[in-house]
Formats: C-alpha cells, sequence, structure tokens
C-alpha cells in the first residue's frame, strides 16, 4: 500500500486493524487449529473455549444471554436469517424503511416474491425524527408483524429514531429487527433497543471480513435459513430447536470469531463514548470544510452530535460519484463513490442520477488528512 | 465423586461451566460418552461435588439438565 494513501472508507470496511485483531487470527490459525464444537478431541474443545470467549464478549457488549448469540458470515447473512427466519414463522406484511441497505431490502423483496409476506417501506425524513415516526405509524397496518430497520444510514450517517420505533412495535406485538451494522462499535447498541440485532464484524467492531452477528432476544421463534451439522445430535434429522447452534450449521470461521472477540475488546477498551467524540471531531471538519468549496453539494441534511454517525456524503455538481472516487484515489485517497448498496435512499437524498462520494472515518484519522482530502475535492471540483 | 450432568449443546455445557465456577462448583465439559449419548454428539459437564445443588443451579439460569449419571459410568438416569 502507498505511504501516501489515505483511507477513509470505513463504513465499508474498517482499516487498518488492531494488532490484537491481527494476532486473533493467527493464534486461531496456530494454536487453535480444531473444529470448535464438532469434536471431543482437546484441540476441538480448545477451539471451542475460544468461540464461547467471543459469545460471552458479544453477550456483554450487546445485553444478550451468550447463547443468543448466533455468530453469522456477516450482517447481511445475519439479516436474512433474521428477516426469513421469522416472517416464514409470522408471514403477514414486513414494513422496512427507505434508508435501508440492501443487505434487508433484498430479502425483504425477495420474501415478497416467493408470496411469504407483503413488504411496505416507510420513508425517512432526516433531521425530522418526528416527522418520520409519523410516517412510519402511517405504513403499519393490522396484519404488519415485522419492522427492520438501520439504526443509521451508510449513505448520510443519520441516526434513525430507533428506540421510539422499537416502543411502538413492542406495544403492538411486532417483532423489530435492527441493522446495527454503523452503529455497533460507534454507538450504545443493545437488546433494549431491538428484539434481534444483526451487526457485522468487520466495521467499527474491528473483526474481520466474514464476520457477523445475530443477537436474539430469548423466547423468539425463527425458522431456519440453513440446516446442516452443528456437532450435537448427529443421528437426528432435524436441526436443533435452541440456539445458538440452531443457526450456526457447518463450521464456524474459527479466525473471524477470535478476531471479533479481540475487537470488541479493544472498542470496550477505548470506550464507546470516546471512540465517538474522536471521530465524529474528525467528521465534522470535513463536513465543515465541504461547505466552502465552490459546487460541492453536502447531501447529509445536518451534522449534529449524536444524529449521525461518523459518515458525509457529498455530490460534485452533476458528476458520477464513482468517477469522483477515482479521481480521489488517484490522489491518494480512498473514498466510495456511487449508491453504496442502499437502493431506496437516493429517491429521497435527489442524488439518483449521480449516487454520493462517502466520506467515512475511524480509529487514527487526523485532522492533517482531512485538510488535505479538502484541498483535493477542491482541485477535482474546480475542474482539475 | 464425580457426575455428568448433560445438556442440550456445547454452548449450555460453556455457559454452565462459567456459572457453576461463581458458585464455587468445579466442572469440566466433556464430550458424551457414547453409551449415553442417544442422539450422537452431545456434550455434558463433568462435575465435583454436589451435583445437585449443581443441577438445581443450572435450572436457575434456564440450563435444563437432561440426565445425571455417576461418573465413571455406572448406573445413571434420564430426566
Amino acid at each position: 500500500m502507498n505511504g501516501r494513501a489515505v483511507y477513509f472508507d470505513q463504513a465499508a470496511t474498517s482499516w487498518p486493524k488492531p494488532p490484537a485483531v491481527i494476532q486473533a487470527v493467527n493464534q486461531a490459525l496456530i494454536q487453535f487449529g480444531g473444529n470448535p464444537g464438532h469434536g471431543g478431541h482437546r484441540m476441538a474443545m480448545r477451539a471451542a473455549q475460544q468461540v464461547f470467549r467471543t459469545r460471552e464478549e458479544a453477550a456483554h457488549f450487546f445485553g444478550a444471554e451468550p447463547e443468543n448469540v448466533i455468530f453469522t458470515a456477516s450482517c447481511t447473512h445475519a439479516l436474512n436469517v433474521a428477516l426469513k427466519g421469522i416472517m416464514e414463522v409470522r408471514g403477514g406484511h414486513l414494513l422496512a424503511s427507505m434508508y435501508d441497505h440492501n443487505a434487508s431490502l433484498r430479502p425483504a423483496a425477495a420474501l415478497a416474491l416467493k408470496g411469504v409476506c407483503t413488504v411496505g417501506f416507510f420513508p425517512v425524513y432526516e433531521g425530522e425524527p418526528q416527522r418520520t415516526l409519523s410516517a412510519f405509524k402511517e405504513m403499519l397496518r393490522p396484519d404488519t408483524r415485522c419492522v427492520v430497520c438501520t439504526h443509521a444510514s451508510n449513505v448520510t450517517g443519520a441516526v434513525l429514531p430507533v428506540r421510539e420505533i422499537y416502543e411502538i412495535c413492542r406495544k403492538e406485538g411486532i417483532v423489530f429487527i435492527l441493522d446495527a451494522a454503523q452503529t455497533a462499535g460507534v454507538l450504545p447498541v443493545s437488546l433494549r433497543d431491538a428484539d434481534i440485532i444483526c451487526t457485522t464484524g468487520h466495521k467499527s467492531l474491528l473483526g474481520i471480513q466474514g464476520s457477523g452477528m445475530m443477537i436474539l432476544r430469548p423466547g423468539l421463534r425463527l425458522s431456519t435459513l440453513m440446516e446442516g451439522g452443528t456437532g450435537i445430535r448427529s443421528l437426528e434429522r432435524d436441526m436443533p430447536e435452541d440456539s445458538p447452534e440452531r443457526f450456526e450449521a457447518g463450521t464456524l470461521g474459527l479466525p473471524g470469531i477470535m478476531a471479533l472477540g479481540a475487537g470488541m475488546r479493544e472498542v470496550r477498551r477505548v470506550g464507546l463514548q470516546r471512540i465517538y467524540r474522536n471521530e465524529m471531531a474528525i467528521a465534522d471538519r470535513f463536513y465543515r470544510g465541504l461547505q466552502h468549496i465552490p459546487g460541492v453539494r453536502v447531501v447529509n441534511r445536518g451534522f449534529k452530535m449524536g444524529e449521525y454517525v461518523p459518515v458525509v456524503s457529498f455530490c460534485i455538481g452533476d458528476r458520477d460519484g464513482g468517477t469522483v472516487s477515482e479521481q480521489l484515489s488517484a490522489q491518494g485517497f480512498m473514498l466510495r463513490g456511487g449508491y453504496h448498496c442502499a437502493g431506496m435512499i437516493h429517491d429521497l437524498l435527489g442524488t439518483r442520477d449521480t449516487g454520493t462520494v462517502r466520506f467515512a472515518c475511524g480509529r487514527g484519522a487526523a485532522p492533517g488528512q482531512v485538510d488535505a482530502l479538502l484541498k483535493v475535492v477542491k482541485k477535482i471540483s474546480a475542474g482539475g | 465423586m464425580q457426575t455428568l450432568l448433560t445438556v442440550k449443546s456445547i454452548t449450555y455445557a460453556q455457559k454452565g461451566q462459567q456459572f457453576l465456577e461463581k458458585n464455587w462448583i468445579h466442572s469440566s465439559v466433556v464430550p458424551t460418552p457414547e453409551m449415553i449419548s442417544k442422539r450422537g454428539c452431545s456434550y455434558a459437564l463433568l462435575v465435583r461435588g454436589d451435583a445437585d445443588r449443581a443441577a438445581k443451579l443450572l435450572e436457575q439460569v434456564g440450563i435444563q439438565v437432561l440426565g445425571k449419571y455417576s461418573y465413571p459410568l455406572g448406573k445413571g438416569r434420564d430426566r
């Protein structure tokens, strides 16, 4: 990697990883090579202990019990398990926000296509939580059985009024699934906020790609997305009734799970408040700097602490976001440009024709890097 | 005197071990011996000391004890 290159695509995946995370991967491969939970020999049992260690860490992190922490390959995988698991049991109507990622929008669409349920989408009025809540309530139907909502947009960083949405869902007996991909490791997230939390391991939780989690409130009944070997009750044809094994068919990804455990411990060590404050300060510097560049439109409707995570989206005139991103990359700055796998938000933001360029900072970002990036944005905007 | 307490999964065995340890009961997570593992492959807690108390404690935290067996294996019983 070029020494000059600056990475501002933390919303896609965090980089670089802390040394403890890299060490955990090495340990998994060198010291704990057995198949965890699939076998009774010493290596398998020691590997299983490491898996449980991360389950406990996650349970503590999200206010859950270890047996209700399910390891998945990604947040997308977790959302598929959650959405399909709930709707195949409940049927009826599913409601999603228009700010959601395709990780929930596409499984929802697939469920509707297969006739499992009907799907509706409620608009989000960024910066107007009460208006968003009104729109949400208007879209509820007597047969709404489940709501899925992103905690924060991966395009603008806007935090949605999920606590209030969950409160409404609880009163109505509706299952609430929270996509915490952009907030876990940045803002507090727990089972006080949702019935099911889906998150990724490789963003702000600092784990590696190929890891994610679904955290369940006890007592929920879900059908299985995948069936296979679980390391227990091998003579039975059915998947176990109890989590986590019910939802963890096949060999678990030990390197990813151990890395996730190390990542969560690092986040706890630094502290969520400190992480959020530091990263928002950097993102705010960029947000304010953009306001002074002619030709640049900031897509975020604001940028207050508590209302956003450290993500800022912008456009340069009517230029394609992907093209601008390539120009920035050529100058040593890694930002994502395009539609960010968010299928519906661009209709609300007015960015359907161009997409956006997304700034997303994380650990180790420095003010000087932001200033240098702003200079390059200014140059590109001026036609350079 | 050791007792084998069979449980639903390795995760419950691991959680149980932690909880028993906090209550000063030492145990190990072990694969259930084949002669009592009826459904093929399972895990158990090998408990040293008061197994009845251990079983009650596990039930308190939602860990169902499926069977209790003297160890080394002799006469045991399913619950």
